[in-house]
């Protein structure tokens, strides 16, 4: 049962192949759209010397975490993103006639390969950080931010376990837009549902306030640990209220 | 024979919003309860194929759907192949297959062949030992026309031969089949109806089976289970509520005539009337379970 990940990752890539130019076009646009992304925000973060206590160097750090997060997290389990639609549609029965823990099915059930596209912005922001001793840094706070995106996530798209739905929560485009400045641009509210609410302050500039704070260290890694608490907690209550679809 | 499937007072609610107009819905909604499957109770023994029939919204999905782990019973105990269905779903679905004739359980971009090495991936039947049990299905279900095509571009029937298959490579001891031939033309629906009569004969595997199509149930299932309102309105052999009586056409002077009666009376009857003109016909098994259905 061991070897069912390596079997989901060969059906991706059949999976890829069958639509080979589907997956060259998205990879294409998401290739243009980051790039304008973060060629519009860097160059503002250059022009004005940096965003309040935020300086060039720290954007690019928090960006680069960010976007290796968004790479393993919607890249690699994009599962997790169908759930919703998934309990809202009943399509979930079928993660749940099979001998293995249905989560795990899910997360490993869909890799976007389309994500290839997000390399390469990637490796420029890396080349503009022009630090190699950060390298384990984003690496390691890159794994994080992904867990912390699709733990969030899963928790939101668990809310259908729980009451009639008929479409999907979009909670992806709030915390995407939270993740995308420097924490010195909101102010106390907005900075506390950045980091708490919609987690995407954690997961581009956590890891850099960890750097300027050492002492945050400890909220960072006790709101991933609450996140997966509550995750485990909320999962398997919603498993026990899931209705299926049709009687 | 030993008993495989223990269900004891069953009982699965819904909560459904009631319509009383767009404010009232939209400011203080009014829910109530309904019972899609109301203290049920029956057991399954081992080798068994059980036909499981009801009208639209009667709870056959519902139990099917508890009987395999996916929901948990608001009340109730299962006890199906010495497994807690709810409880221990992991361990339980290692033996048991299930098929949702309206929800395919395959990857509909890849080959079928490619879904069966995913599908035994989650039942340790890869390899060698895939292929070899593939081949032994085939002498039962012939896949080979196709099982190398992407699943999205088969045909219904073919579709559902698949997932059958997909089911058949870990030999499972239960297997669960929710309207199986919905959209099936009748020769495939025949070819199906075989296919498991042969999967049970040759691997003693229990099926129960939920189906609109009465004939399909009366060709395959001994036993039948009919459930009405989430209750369980019958529980016996088929042969049991065929009705024993025909209907018997005839001319008379011109006449038609027609008349119901008891098989056994049916020669002594014949005798009296004029026997080129006679046609007889078997009540259909239709009328007698519309009676449960009211």
């Amino acid at each position: 049962m061991d070897n069912y990940f390596i079997q989901y990752f060969k059906t991706n890539v059949k999976g890829m192949a069958e639509f080979r130019l589907n997956f060259l076009f998205d990879m294409i646009s998401l290739l243009v759209v980051n790039s304008a992304f973060y060629g519009s925000v860097l160059y503002l973060a250059y022009t004005n010397n940096g965003f309040g206590d935020y300086s060039f160097k720290d954007i690019t750090l928090g960006l680069s975490i960010m976007q290796l997060g968004y790479i393993l997290g919607i890249g690699f389990f994009k599962g997790v993103f169908d759930m919703q639609e998934n309990i809202i549609s009943g399509t979930f029965d079928s993660l749940l006639i099979r001998p293995i823990n249905s989560f795990a099915h899910m997360l490993f059930s869909r890799i976007d390969f389309k994500v290839i596209g997000e390399f390469p912005p990637l490796i420029i922001l890396l080349f503009i950080l022009n630090d190699i001793s950060l390298l384990p840094f984003v690496l390691f706070f890159g794994i994080c931010s992904a867990v912390i995106f699709n733990l969030s996530t899963c928790l939101v798209n668990c809310i259908p376990f729980f009451i009639e739905m008929n479409n999907d929560i979009e909670s992806f485009d709030i915390t995407a837009n939270f993740s995308n400045y420097p924490p010195s641009i909101f102010n106390d509210f907005m900075k506390f549902l950045g980091l708490f609410i919609f987690p995407g302050l954690m997961i581009s500039f956590g890891p850099v306030m960890i750097l300027k704070d050492n002492s945050f260290a400890f909220v960072y890694f006790g709101f991933i640990a609450i996140l997966i608490i509550a995750f485990i907690i909320v999962y398997n209550l919603g498993l026990k209220k899931y209705r299926s679809a049709g009687y | 024979m030993s008993e495989i499937i223990k269900v004891t007072g069953l009982v699965k609610h819904y909560r459904v919003k009631e319509k009383k107009g767009i404010l009232k819905d939209l400011f203080s909604p009014e829910f109530k309860n309904i019972s899609a499957v109301d203290n049920i109770s029956f057991s399954i023994d081992k080798g068994e194929i059980v036909g499981f029939i009801g009208p639209n919204g009667a709870g056959k999905t519902t139990t099917i759907k508890m009987l395999t782990g996916i929901l948990h019973p608001d009340f109730g105990e299962i006890i199906s192949n010495g497994f807690v269905p709810y409880k221990q779903r992991k361990n339980y679905l290692k033996k048991v297959g299930v098929v949702f004739g309206q929800r395919k359980s395959m990857w509909p971009e890849i080959s079928v062949m490619d879904n069966l090495e995913l599908i035994g991936s989650f039942y340790n039947v890869s390899g060698i030992k895939l292929k070899d049990r593939i081949k032994e299905l085939g002498k039962l279900i012939d896949i080979s026309d196709f099982i190398n095509q992407p699943f999205r571009k088969l045909s219904l029937g073919q579709q559902m031969k698949a997932e059958l298959v997909s089911c058949l490579v870990y030999k499972p001891d239960i297997l669960f089949l929710d309207e199986p031939t919905i959209g099936m033309d009748i020769i495939a629906k025949f070819n199906f109806i075989q296919l498991l009569k042969k999967i049970n004969g040759d691997e003693k595997t229990t099926i129960i089976l939920t189906s609109h199509d009465l004939s399909e149930i009366e060709n395959l299932c001994k036993r039948l289970i009919i459930i009405n309102h989430g209750k369980l309105v019958y529980d016996g052999d088929f042969s049991k509520i065929k009705p024993d009586e025909v209907i018997i056409k005839w001319e008379d002077k011109g006449e038609i005539k027609e008349k119901r009666m008891k098989k056994n009376k049916v020669a002594k009857f014949l005798e009296k009337i004029d026997i080129d003109t006679v046609t007889i016909k078997e009540i259909p098994v239709e009328e007698i379970i519309k009676e449960f259905y009211k």
